[in-house]
Formats: structure tokens, C-alpha cells, sequence
């Protein structure tokens, strides 16, 4: 199902979230949540790698989440992401944005959640 | 198999080489690139086709070369949200100094103009502590106290007279001893056999007791010590003791041999020790009171100064009226003695320090307290046009969850750091100031001597410091640090938004505030510079230029004074003295006066009678040699001068000063008329009025009469005028003296002109102090403008590129900018006159005839301070007029 959004603008805003719940459940790397994004949202979402990567240096910058480098033989090394107990508390703070934001707009025009 | 890192470095690096930092973005990129392409292909895409794919990922690479730039420059990690407080204080500073050091313009005005502002406020304050703020080094300081007499209708305590020092003491009971302290001089030989004279001070047996001093070596005086009839043991000081004496350890025994024979030192004083505060003493002697000053006769003399300690428990209101009782008593017991009405009166000697100089160093230190306001308001400015460039990183990082702490952290952060840098620099200023103002300024300015960069002072400059740097914070954290619900929609790129309207409100308020404040500044340098010009513009009523005098202080103790054969004796021996000179090579007019130095105040005074005049007057009194108006080029307004034919033996004859003549007879003619000073005399001539005191006081009526006729010659002036440097006459004046009295070095060589300027020094010293300091109001006003400016026409670049691509005209352009900036300067100007006009009663005591709120001064200073701010603003505004339409258009 296609949702008409104004996209470009609430995709830019979200994504962080996005990105910050993914870490939640474990460590990742940047093409893993490109890719569980796309999958989980049905393609609604994509995120291309020009947007991904600035952003989740912009989220390390802010000691949101933490990177590493793996080194494993044979492979390119990656940089594996997770979240900082300081991330952990941003994103409980955001789901509760969010819900409330959702609630509103829902008491506002009638959409109810199946 | 394809190198996807050299793919990658190919689209990044478009705009020039990649940075080290930037490595690491390479390689996630083309591990992501990879992973991708894998992916694809195992759809079973073909391979170009998912490569193709694959590169489109990072094909809007904006942010991404935003990435490799700032991976280019030093780290700008923020402090992340849910630290502790203070954890990584260290970090943080370090953050700032980086932040401080990578935008170099910035950070060397906001610190120039700390440093000129700290560096000059630190120095003065050095000195107002030194004078008259510190206490006085010596044990239990509050308990000390001065008592002087007190006249009616006079401010302060005055000299006290021996009689009264000695009734005192013996009555008294609410201090531990009263001591009394006078200067003098000791006449020993140097290697050449010539006289010469040491200043000492003379101090009655309690004196070190009062101050709570022990000594070094040896012992203090004793009672004893003053009941003999002449000086014959001394206190050395440790200086002297050192310097004169090689600092030999069996100093006690030792003489000094001086022309009225050997004295022999009985103690030195420890090496700290000085009184007052700050003085080189040399010599201290005991003070003998002379038999004539014992007991109350016709005459009266005020010249010593008296200490006294509180006792335990006692109060100073209690000894205050214990002393006006005591003299109330002497009063009834001596009436004729006390005919002037005098009591006695004690204050806190702390306080009376400097007593005069202590109401205009208050206000040099108030001045300063401007100084460092308009300092911090500046400094306030320029952070926070500098947080306004970085309120999309600010907003972004509240987005993401950062507090306000975290907010506030580094602006305050960099605050500090910047006041920090400037007090430390401020204080070195002030320490390299200090010692060009000691070479500068002439000694009469108190707390000269001991003014430094003590701990007192440097609490003082980290307190001051640390306020500026939280001061200077406030206005950035009130408008950046609060973590707005700004939704995530606050995406990057947002440079063009217009500023809030709060944060441009402030920063005019800022502006208004600086120009304000140095408009007061500025008015205050142009009073204090008129007063002056004024000052020096009065004329004295006699010739400086050329002129060179020296005291001579004949031999004998104070007791003849007032013997008439030896004061005709020393008018005759100064007569002598000019005649030698006469024919000296280079002296053009040679006279003398039985007076002090001019210009060095302490004229005698006396009563005059004169049949019309209802009852006795004050008048100033001196004796002069016939040539000495025409020495100092006095004009002979009626009459004639003195001749050689005035003297002992012939008609007593009188000058009078024109002053004298209004005063006392109305501007009739006098000449010819029978007047009593000293004995009838008929007056022979009116001179004019000259300034003894210097050109700001007033002129007294004065009589003059011939050193060769009896009179009341206690001391002795020659005066010289000649073409040559004063120290060429020096020897020729020295041994004029000497043929005549051969044992009295020449006291002190002036020029009159340095008599002058010694006169001016204080005057002249806050002249330019508060010159210095309106200069500087004006440069940071300057400054605060500029940067204001500077960073709106950088904000509204897009703006007037827009304006201009449209056909707006330059001059339009500037217009606009320049709109803004007059209403800012206009505000700050009213605000600064009135500011100025509320102060201005506090000031009008340092001005002489310039009132406080002058309007010549006051509507020079608005129109200085209005050109200056409007040529600070045409620089950045013309700017603004040179934006290329097109490249302002060009979207980011």
C-alpha cells in the first residue's frame, strides 16, 4: 500500500529514529539498516547511502551510537554501529514524540490503527 | 574485479584532494557499494547494470562532501548529551581553545579588546589599592588611628602643635600611647667634605610601639632619649643600614657623624618596615620638643603629625569625644592660645590616608568599573553573533536530544576561555604598565611607590575574569541553549533561514548598550581634558620659563625664629648671597625671598592694621630682596619695587599685591598710606597678584617686605633666572651658599617650570587616564558595531544579491544597512547623555570651570561617537554592495 506523504521532509526528520530503534535490538553495520529499512517499511522508505552515511556520523558525533572496525580475514574491514546508553535514552524520549504526535493527529482526523 | 574505493574517491573528490581523515568514509562507502552490487547481481541484474545501481547511491553526495570537508579540519566533536556536569572539563576547554584558535579574526579582536580593557583597568586598580583600598601593613591596622587638630571651617585634621601633643598625652586614656612624628634633615660630610643633607623623621619615644614594630637590631628610643637637649642616638632603617652602612653586623654603636657632632645608632628597623607606607626611610631621630614650644607663648606652630592605638575595647566614637572633651578643656584653661576655636579630632588613620587624593582615585576606579563593562558587553557582542553562525549546529544537536547543560557547556566554555586568555594578557599588560607609569608620573601622585601586581590585585583581575566570561555567555545561552521542540523536519542546509527575532533584538540591545556606555566614557575624557587645558591656561602672575630656585635652610634651631637680630642676620646673609651671584656667568636676574620655594605653598600670614580698616586682616607676608619682581617678572602696577636704600634704619616700607588692594581698601590708591605689619610701614608700591599655590587656587592678599628691614625671616628662596641648564649653576649657587654658611648644604634646586608640572601632576595623571579610557569606549564601541554588521550583511547576502540582480542601487543598498545602525547609535548616544547628565553632579568636585554638564563637551562627544559607529558600519556595508548577484542566487 502507497501512503501519499510529504516525503522528502519527514523522511530527512525520521530517519535518526529509524536508525536509532534498528541499534536498539543489536550492533550493525551501515548497509544492514539501509537494507532493514527498505525491507521492514514494504519500500516505503529507502535510504541511499549519500543520506545514510552523513547521517550516522552526525548521530556518532552526538555520542548517540558508537562505531567500530571490524577486521575479518578475507573481507574489507566494516564499522559495526550500536547504541550509546545515551542513544537508549534519546530514543525512548522520540518513541514518546512520536506516539504523542500520532495520538494527536488521530484524534484530529478520525484514523484509527487497525 | 572492481575497485570500488577508487569509484568512490573519483565522485568524492570533484573539489579538490581528499583529505587523511577522509579514508575511512571511502572505505565504508565502497564496502556499501559492494555489499550492494552483490546484492544485485544475485537478483540477476547484470553486472554494469547493477554497478550503475549500485554508484546512484551516491549520486546526491552533498552532505557526503560535507563529510570529507570537516573530516579535513580539526575535530569538531560536540560534547554528546547525558554526561555528567563537568566530566571532560578538561576536553571541553581544549574543544574551545581549537574553536577559538580556527576562526583567528574573531578571536584576536574580542581579545585586543579584553586585554586593552583589563591591562588599563588592572593597572589603575593597582594603584587606587596601593593608596588608599589596602590595608596598612602593620599589625592590627584597624586599631590605628590619626589625631590632628580640628579647625571650624575647615575640612580634615591638621598639623598638631607641640603644646598640644604634650597635654594630650598627658591627659589622655582611651590609646595606648600617642606618638608624634615630623621630618627633618641631618647635615653630615661627604667624601668630599661637603655638607649634606639627609632627610630624616623625627619620632616621639612611642612611635614604634604605636605601630607595633620590634626591632631588628639594637632598641627603639626611650623617654629618656628625649629628655636630653640635643639628638644623640638614631634608628637606622634597614635600607640605609644596608646600602650606607655595608649592612655590617655590629651596626649598634656604631656613628654617624654629622656637623653638630656624633650620634650614635642604637637600633635598625626590620626589612619591611616604612612609614608612611612606601617610603625610603633612611634615619629615624628622636624628637626633642624645643624649650619654646613647651609651654604656651604668642607664638604657635602646627607641624606634627600624631599616631595613636586604640586601647582594648575602646572605640573610635569613644575616643573621638573623649579628645573633644580634652580640648574643650584646654580651651577653657587657654582661651587666648585657642582664640582660633581649634578641637581636637581622631579618624581611623587607614582613612586618612591620602586623604585628598582618595575622593578622585574612587572615581578613577568608578571609571574603570565603565571600562570593564563596556569590555564585557563588547565581548557578550561578538559571542553572540559568533553562536548565530552556528545555530544550525546548535539546533541540530538539540534535535537530537542534547540538554540544555549540554548547550550551554561550550558557549560558556569558550567564554571563559576567551576572558581567561584576555585577563592573563591583561594582567602581563599591567605588569609592563606599571613600570612605565612609575617612570612617567611625578611622585606626588600617592600610591605611586608601592602600587604592583600583588594577590590583593590578582584575586581581583580572576574575579573580574570570571564575571566577564559568564557575563559575556549570558546573551548566546539565552538564545541558543534552549532545546526547542524543534522537529525533526530542521533539516541541514537551512544557512539562508533569517535570523530569530529575539537574537537580532539582543544584538542591537548589545550595541545600544556599548555605545552608551561609551559615550560616558568619551564625555568624561573631554571634561577631564578641558579642565586641564583650562588649568594650564591660567596664567600665574609670574614667569616660570628660565627660572631656577633653591631653599636655602640656615643653620640654628627653630627657637630664634622669631628673634628679630637673627632674622635680620639671615635677611642680610641671603643678600649676600644674591650679590655673589650677580656676577656669575649665565645669570641674567638674580633675587631671593625669606619664604619657601614658589609655587611649594606654605606662605606665612600675619595680621595688618590700617586705619580704615575696622579691625585687624589676614595677610600673607614675605620678605624679598629689591630685585625680585623683576626676577620673576612680577609687573610693578603702581609705585615702585624695593631698593637698595630699603633698610634697617630707614623708613619701614610695605608692598601690597593688588588682591590686597581690592580687598581691603577698595582699589583706592594706597600709596603713600601708613599700614601695620610687623611694624608701621608706608606703602611704596602695588604689585600683582601671584598664584603662590599654583593656578587653581585662589589668590591671597598679599604684603611684601625688604629682606633688609626687620621682619620674620625664617628660611630663605634664591631665585635665579638664567639662560644656562640648572645644573651648570648648581655649583656656582653652592658656593655662594657656602661662603656665607658654611655648614648648610643647599637644600633642594627646582625649576619652576618642574614645580609647575608637580603642581599639575595629579591633575594631568587622571587627564589622561580618562583620556586613555574614552579613547577605548570609543574602539570597542567600533568594534561591537563592525562585528554586528559585518555578520548581517553575511546573513542577508542572498538578500541583496536578489535586491541587486533587480537594479537596486549600491548607494540603496549601503542606505539600508546603515538604516539599522542609526537607530542603534542614535538610541545608545540618548541613552549615554543621559547617563552622563545623571552622573554628572559626582564629577563636577575634579573639574575646575568646566561645568559637569556642559553642552559644547557633551554634543562633541554624541557626534565623535556617531561618526566613529557609522564609519565602523560603512566598511562591512560596502561589502554588501560587492556580492555577485549570481553567485548570491546560486542556491546552496
Amino acid at each position: 500500500m502507497s501512503i501519499t506523504l510529504p516525503t522528502r521532509e519527514l523522511k530527512k526528520g525520521s530517519t535518526a529514529f529509524l536508525i536509532l530503534s534498528l541499534l536498539e535490538e543489536r550492533a550493525r553495520h551501515g548497509y544492514d539498516l539501509a537494507r532493514l529499512i527498505e525491507t521492514r517499511s514494504d519500500g516505503t522508505i529507502t535510504v541511499h547511502a549519500a543520506s545514510l552515511y552523513p547521517l550516522l556520523y552526525k548521530l556518532e558525533r552526538a555520542k548517540l551510537i558508537e562505531g567500530r572496525w571490524i577486521e575479518a580475514a578475507a573481507t574489507r574491514r566494516r564499522r559495526l554501529y550500536r547504541l550509546t546508553p545515551a542513544g537508549r535514552r534519546a530514543l525512548a524520549s522520540q518513541r514518546q514524540g512520536w506516539a504523542s504526535f500520532v495520538e494527536a493527529i488521530a484524534r484530529v482526523t478520525g484514523v484509527r490503527h487497525a | 574485479m572492481r575497485d570500488w574505493r577508487v569509484l568512490v574517491r573519483e565522485r568524492l573528490s570533484a573539489s579538490g584532494d581528499l583529505p587523511p581523515g577522509a579514508e575511512a568514509i571511502v572505505d565504508e562507502l565502497a564496502q556499501h557499494l559492494d555489499d550492494r552490487w552483490r546484492e544485485l547481481c544475485a537478483e540477476g541484474r547484470p553486472d554494469e547494470e547493477a554497478a550503475e545501481t549500485a554508484l546512484r547511491e551516491i549520486e546526491a553526495r552533498g552532505d557526503l562532501v560535507r563529510e570529507v570537508r570537516r573530516r579535513g579540519q580539526p575535530s569538531q566533536a560536540p560534547a554528546g548529551p547525558g554526561r555528567r556536569p563537568w566530566s571532560g572539563a578538561w576536553q571541553e576547554i581544549r574543544h574551545a581553545t581549537r574553536s577559538l584558535i580556527a576562526t583567528p579574526g574573531f578571536t584576536l579582536v574580542a581579545l585586543t579588546v579584553m586585554v586593552l580593557g583589563m591591562g588599563s583597568a588592572i593597572t589603575v586598580f593597582s594603584l587606587v589599592d596601593a593608596a588608599v583600598l589596602r590595608p596598612l601593613p602593620y599589625p592590627d591596622p584597624d586599631r590605628l588611628v590619626l589625631v590632628g587638630e580640628q579647625f571650624p571651617g575647615r575640612d580634615g585634621l591638621g598639623s598638631v602643635a607641640p603644646q598640644n601633643f604634650l597635654d594630650w598625652g598627658d591627659r589622655q586614656d582611651v590609646f595606648d600611647g600617642l606618638a608624634a612624628t615630623t621630618s627633618g634633615s641631618l647635615t653630615s660630610r661627604n667624601a668630599a667634605g661637603e655638607p649634606e643633607s639627609l632627610p630624616v623623621t623625627r619620632v616621639s619615644a612611642g612611635f614604634f610601639r604605636v605601630l607595633g614594630v620590634t626591632p631588628l637590631h639594637g632598641r627603639f628610643f626611650t623617654p629618656d632619649d628625649e629628655a636630653q637637649d640635643t639628638v644623640r642616638v638614631a634608628v637606622v632603617g634597614y635600607g640605609y643600614w644596608q646600602s650606607r652602612l655595608g649592612g655590617v653586623p655590629d651596626v649598634v654603636g656604631r656613628e654617624i657623624e654629622t656637623v653638630e657632632g656624633p650620634i650614635e645608632i642604637v637600633g635598625v628597623t626590620p626589612e619591611a618596615f616604612a612609614y608612611p607606607p612606601g617610603a625610603t626611610n633612611t634615619v629615624w631621630l628622636p624628637y626633642i620638643v624645643p624649650p619654646d614650644q613647651r609651654g604656651r607663648g604668642p607664638y604657635k606652630s602646627y607641624y606634627l603629625s600624631v599616631i595613636a592605638r586604640l586601647r582594648d575595647g575602646v572605640s573610635l566614637e569613644t575616643a573621638r569625644s573623649r579628645m573633644q572633651s580634652i580640648a574643650a578643656d584646654l580651651r577653657t584653661e587657654w582661651p587666648d592660645w585657642f582664640s582660633d576655636g581649634q578641637s581636637a579630632g581622631v579618624a581611623g588613620l587607614g582613612r586618612s590616608r591620602a586623604r585628598e587624593a582618595r575622593p578622585w582615585l574612587l572615581m578613577l576606579l568608578a571609571a574603570v568599573g565603565c571600562v570593564l563593562l563596556v569590555v564585557s558587553t563588547n565581548v557578550a557582542t561578538l559571542l553572540l553573533v559568533r553562536a548565530s553562525s552556528r545555530s544550525h549546529e546548535l539546533g541540530v544537536r538539540a534535535a537530537l536530544g542534547a540538554t540544555r547543560w549540554d548547550l550551554v557547556r561550550p558557549l560558556l566554555t569558550e567564554s571563559l576561555v576567551l576572558c581567561g586568555l584576555g585577563g592573563l594578557l591583561g594582567v602581563l599588560t599591567a605588569w609592563w604598565a606599571i613600570g612605565a607609569v612609575r617612570a612617567v608620573v611625578p611622585d606626588d601622585v600617592p600610591g605611586l611607590a608601592t602600587m604592583a601586581i600583588d594577590a590583593r590585585v590578582l584575586v581581583a583581575a580572576l574575579s573580574v575574569t570570571v564575571v566577564a566570561g559568564v557575563v559575556g555567555a549570558v546573551p548566546s545561552v539565552l538564545q541558543f541553549s534552549r532545546p526547542r521542540q524543534v522537529s525533526l523536519v530542521a533539516g541541514g542546509g537551512d544557512r539562508t533561514a533569517t535570523v530569530g527575532r529575539a537574537t537580532h533584538a539582543l544584538r542591537g540591545a548589545l550595541v545600544v548598550a556599548e555605545v552608551a556606555i561609551a559615550l560616558v566614557l568619551t564625555i568624561g575624557a573631554g571634561l577631564f581634558l578641558s579642565s586641564f587645558l583650562r588649568v594650564t591656561g591660567i596664567g600665574l602672575g609670574f614667569e616660570t620659563a628660565g627660572v631656577i630656585a633653591a631653599a636655602v635652610s640656615p643653620p640654628g634651631d627653630v627657637t630664634s625664629q622669631h628673634d628679630p637680630d637673627v632674622g635680620l642676620r639671615r635677611g642680610q646673609a641671603l643678600l649676600d648671597i644674591v650679590d655673589d651671584l650677580r656676577s656669575v656667568d649665565g645669570v641674567q636676574r638674580v633675587a631671593a625671598s625669606g619664604g619657601p620655594l614658589p609655587l611649594s605653598g606654605g606662605m606665612s600670614s600675619t595680621m595688618m592694621r590700617a586705619p580704615e580698616l575696622r579691625e585687624a586682616v589676614s595677610i600673607q607676608v614675605s620678605q624679598v630682596s629689591p630685585d625680585y619682581f623683576a626676577t620673576l617678572d612680577v609687573p610693578v602696577l603702581a609705585g615702585r619695587p624695593f631698593s637698595p636704600a630699603d633698610r634697617d634704619g630707614n623708613e619701614p616700607v610695605v608692598i601690597l599685591n593688588q588682591r590686597a588692594v581690592d580687598q581691603y581698601f577698595g582699589g583706592r590708591n594706597v600709596l603713600g598710606q601708613l599700614v601695620s605689619v610687623y611694624g608701621e610701614r608706608r606703602v611704596v608700591g602695588v604689585v600683582g597678584d601671584v598664584r603662590h599655590w599654583g593656578p587653581e587656587e585662589d589668590v591671597p592678599a598679599e604684603s611684601y617686605l625688604p629682606l633688609a628691614q626687620p621682619g620674620n625671616v625664617f628660611g630663605g628662596t634664591v631665585i635665579v633666572r638664567t639662560t644656562r641648564d640648572p645644573a651648570a649653576i648648581l655649583p656656582a649657587i653652592r658656593r655662594a651658599v657656602w661662603r656665607v654658611y658654611p655648614e648648610v648644604p643647599p637644600g633642594r634646586l627646582v625649576t619652576l617650570d618642574a614645580q609647575l608640572e608637580n603642581l599639575l601632576a595629579t591633575r594631568r595623571f587622571n587627564m589622561l587616564v580618562l583620556s586613555l579610557f574614552g579613547a577605548l569606549g570609543l574602539i570597542v564601541a567600533a568594534i561591537g558595531i563592525y562585528g554586528v554588521i559585518d555578520y548581517v550583511v553575511t546573513q542577508r547576502t542572498r538578500e541583496f544579491g536578489i535586491r541587486l540582480a533587480l537594479g537596486a542601487s549600491m548607494a540603496g543598498i549601503v542606505i539600508s544597512v546603515l538604516r539599522r545602525v542609526s537607530v542603534w547609535v542614535t538610541a545608545g548616544v540618548v541613552l549615554g547623555l543621559a547617563g552622563a547628565w545623571l552622573l554628572g553632579s559626582s564629577v563636577e568636585a575634579f573639574l575646575f570651570e568646566v561645568s559637569a554638564r556642559d553642552v559644547g563637551i557633551y554634543t562633541a562627544a554624541a557626534v565623535v561617537l556617531a561618526a566613529v559607529g557609522l564609519a565602523a558600519a560603512i566598511l562591512p556595508a560596502r561589502r554588501a554592495t560587492r556580492v555577485d548577484p549570481l553567485v548570491a542566487l546560486r542556491s546552496e
